[in-house]
């Protein structure tokens, strides 16, 4: 039954393919044709034919449009066809690379600006997406090296950086004293000079004012040293989440280390905390880094909304001349 | 040389006041030369009592300069610096190896 159905259907389904190959042979032959009556003229004899058909040129014309030969001097229609402004001249390269540069340059400055202001923002915990403020710096109450009372008062009113060792440190805080005198050159030479350096020892039991005024005459001048009491010691590392330990029972005279962590904080003018500087900003990234958040700072002075803190600090536009 | 709890104090190790900058150069730099003599040696842990003998026969000397030039708390701690910078130089290049593989 399958077999005949299929002896019936055979002669039908060989004319219609038949049928279709005379079709396309007939298509390909028109088309054949129309190509050779379209076809450039064979101007040059000289070439021999097998380069010529190597390089079968196309008309860029669709077929069967004449071409019309127009003098754009003076038909006034060909020169109205295209829009008035070219965009490929070279007034519109310089234009174009004029505005994109400038953009590019404007975008890129403000985006670093929020970014370090966001930053400084977030740190003192007063962000718009809610992030806890590190509860970095407060109150606290030690003597420099004059024995006259510094408190965080004394930080208010100038940028300051503060750094916690001790005198008898065997090699890191020598090195980050010297990395502080460092980026305090640096910010000298390009137009900074109003910060405060502040070194707290970790180790009231030897570092007395005379120790760290004799110590410090080693370093970077201006740096203040700090010293207190042992709870008054233990109560600025705690204020500035400072871990440090002392052995306990050292005979005096022995010789001891002080564990402690290494950390610069820099504090606004408000006295509020804006970042930790870590051994990451060793050498001239904490420089840049500092004069980067004096100036997201100072802008949002200029700009009269001092961060979102200003309900609760104070500010005066006098930190701007200084 | 000098012999802890037997000798006399080290200048460095005045508590009176800091160690300056000059005394602290001189015992770094007696501090590398020790370590560079343990180096050649092959000793990493400078501090197991196994070391010892190693180290007094090659790095006596050395190790003379490095104790008496340093602040007692010093002496320990530097050498117990060395081994974990090392242990830290090694997993960073295992991390960096890691890295490059992927």
């Amino acid at each position: 039954m399958l077999a005949a159905k299929n002896f019936l259907f055979k002669p039908k389904l060989s004319l219609i393919s038949s049928f279709r190959v005379v079709a396309v042979n007939n298509l390909s032959k028109s088309l054949y044709s129309s190509n050779n009556t379209f076809d450039f003229p064979k101007k040059d004899n000289n070439v021999d034919k097998s380069e010529q058909k190597k390089k079968k040129q196309y008309s860029r014309l669709p077929l069967g449009v004449e071409v019309e030969k127009v003098d754009p001097k003076n038909d006034s229609k060909a020169i109205k066809r295209g829009p008035d402004f070219e965009f490929a001249t070279w007034k519109g390269l310089v234009l174009t690379a004029v505005v994109g540069v400038g953009l590019y340059v404007f975008f890129k400055y403000e985006k670093k600006r929020l970014e370090t202001l966001k930053e400084a923002d977030s740190n003192r915990g007063k962000s718009s997406n809610g992030y806890g403020k590190p509860l970095i710096g407060g109150e606290f109450e030690l003597l420099d090296t004059k024995k006259e009372k510094f408190t965080h008062e004394n930080l208010k009113g100038r940028w300051s950086i503060v750094y916690f060792g001790f005198t008898h440190c065997p090699d890191i805080c020598p090195e980050e004293l010297d990395q502080l005198g460092e980026w305090l050159d640096i910010l000298k030479a390009k137009n900074y000079p109003d910060l405060q350096p502040v070194f707290i020892t970790c180790d009231p039991q030897r570092d007395t004012p005379e120790v760290i005024e004799n110590y410090l005459t080693e370093f970077h001048e201006g740096i203040i040293g700090l010293t207190g009491t042992h709870e008054q010691v233990k109560h600025a590392c705690k204020k500035y989440r400072v871990y440090f330990s002392t052995p306990k029972d050292v005979p005096s005279g022995e010789d001891y280390l002080v564990d402690h962590s290494i950390f610069f904080y820099l504090m606004d003018p408000q006295g509020e905390f804006v970042q930790a500087l870590g051994r990451q900003y060793d050498g001239e990234a904490g420089a840049l880094k500092i004069m980067d958040h004096i100036d997201a700072y100072n802008e949002d002075v200029k700009n009269g909304t001092v961060l979102a803190g200003k309900d609760k600090r104070w500010y005066d536009k006098s930190v701007l001349e200084k | 040389m000098w012999i802890p709890f037997f000798s006399s104090k080290k200048p460095i190790d005045n508590q009176e006041h800091a160690p300056n900058r000059q005394s602290r150069k001189l015992c770094w730099e007696k501090r590398d030369e020790f370590f560079n003599c343990l180096d050649k040696i092959d000793i990493l842990n400078s501090l197991d009592p196994k070391n010892k003998d190693i180290i007094a026969k090659n790095c006596s000397k050395q190790k003379a300069d490095f104790e008496y030039n340093c602040a007692t708390s010093w002496i320990s701690y530097f050498q117990e610096k060395r081994i974990a910078e090392y242990k830290r130089s090694l997993v960073m290049r295992e991390s960096e190896e890691s890295l490059k593989k992927k």
